[in-house]
């Protein structure tokens, strides 16, 4: 097998137990989700306006300096704060 | 009675320490840059030099959060402490995936001078539309029970999907300066992503009924594949503008853009430190 597919998906007995010790069945609330996701994605769900939007934050692009504050700005739109991560 | 408790819960902390040594020590290496551009290497078949002195001078020169051992912890400790913890990340990435082809079909657009290049962004932008179902798919076959019926199905539909769009350029064309700058970003955010395989499969396969362990490894090791192409591409662009003279500017970008992209993981990650961290990881808040 190629390094470049390899996962590890073996886990030790006491790794298994400290899965099965947490109660993973907790159903989403698909409301919630849903209402953050689309909040979150509210200015990318239509093409035009995702277009204008990434344009207008690409302007600032050139510059290094300037690129990091309109990138923040942008950015502060969309990303959801541990969900976009981890 | 008070006495048996007690020294049950601290054979649960010796275990539990255990447990979570060797999940580090198996989803983050030590040598984990190493590793990488070995991963990189083998894919395109390349020494990729130039490559190499970019990514490993940023590296050793950020630190970024997301290779230290403690951010590999802090996710075991989530997942093995919050409930739905691992459901919810899986689920997450679904519509992160679908935002990221938007990003890049609306690059691919715009690409207007270098065909192979568009070529390749135009294919990643439909494996992220691709992946977005996917997190969904994986999500229901590893948590049976987190989704009501027919709600991935529905958040499935809703999520943008690049693939069905007409291939049609837009009228400002972006300069091959930005291309490169977009190349390096894109390079950054697929080696945290398959990163964050490393970190999610052996969890969620964990997870998994027995039913759904299949399906789950499948996915993942999809996702996982398609990551290290998008590193591969990516790298393998990058060295070959290198060689053309853009190797300076490729090294300093490559600094630049990860030293923002780590500044950006810790800004994204510090909700969940905060929630659920308990106090325990104010050192991944640290640049």
């Amino acid at each position: 097998m190629k390094s470049s597919s390899t996962l590890s998906f073996e886990l030790s007995q006491e790794q298994e137990d400290t899965l099965a010790a947490i109660a993973t069945v907790v159903p989403e609330d698909m409301e919630q989700f849903e209402k953050s996701y689309r909040a979150w994605n509210a200015h990318f769900t239509e093409p035009g306006e995702f277009e204008g939007s990434y344009r207008a934050w690409n302007a600032h692009f050139t510059e290094p300096s300037e690129f990091e504050a309109s990138y923040r700005a942008w950015n502060a739109h969309f990303v959801e704060p541990g969900q976009a991560s981890l | 009675m008070t006495n048996s408790i007690e020294t049950s819960a601290s054979d649960r902390d010796v275990l539990s320490r255990s447990a979570v040594r060797d999940y580090v020590k198996h989803v983050c290496p030590e040598n984990y840059v190493d590793q990488l551009l070995e991963v990189a290497r083998e894919y395109t078949d390349h020494e990729l030099p130039h490559y190499t002195d970019a990514l490993t001078a940023a590296f050793h020169d950020v630190q970024p959060v997301f290779t230290r051992p403690r951010y590999a912890e802090f996710f075991w400790h989530c997942a093995t402490t919050v409930p739905g913890y691992a459901a919810r990340v899986t689920l997450a990435n679904g519509p992160a995936e679908s935002e990221g082809s938007e990003k890049l079909f609306t690059l691919w657009q715009g690409v207007q001078h270098d065909d192979s290049a568009a070529e390749q962004v135009l294919q990643h932008a439909r494996d992220e539309s691709a992946h977005s179902r996917l997190f969904v798919r994986l999500t229901e076959a590893a948590f049976p029970e987190f989704l009501p019926p027919g709600a991935g199905a529905q958040l499935a539909g809703a999520m943008p999907d690049i693939r069905n769009r007409p291939l049609v350029k837009t009228p400002a064309p972006v300069p091959h300066e930005h291309l490169i700058d977009h190349l390096v970003q894109m390079n950054i955010g697929e080696i945290r992503t398959r990163l964050h395989m490393h970190l999610f499969a052996p969890i969620i396969h964990g997870f998994a009924p027995e039913e759904g362990k299949p399906t789950s490894r499948r996915i993942l090791e999809s996702l996982v594949g398609d990551e290290v192409r998008h590193i591969g591409y990516t790298a393998l662009l990058m060295e070959q503008w290198s060689t053309e003279g853009a190797g300076d500017r490729i090294r300093a970008l490559y600094q630049n853009r990860l030293h923002i992209f780590n500044e950006l993981t810790v800004e994204q990650t510090e909700g969940a430190v905060r929630s659920y961290g308990r106090g325990e990881f104010p050192d991944l808040l640290e640049i």
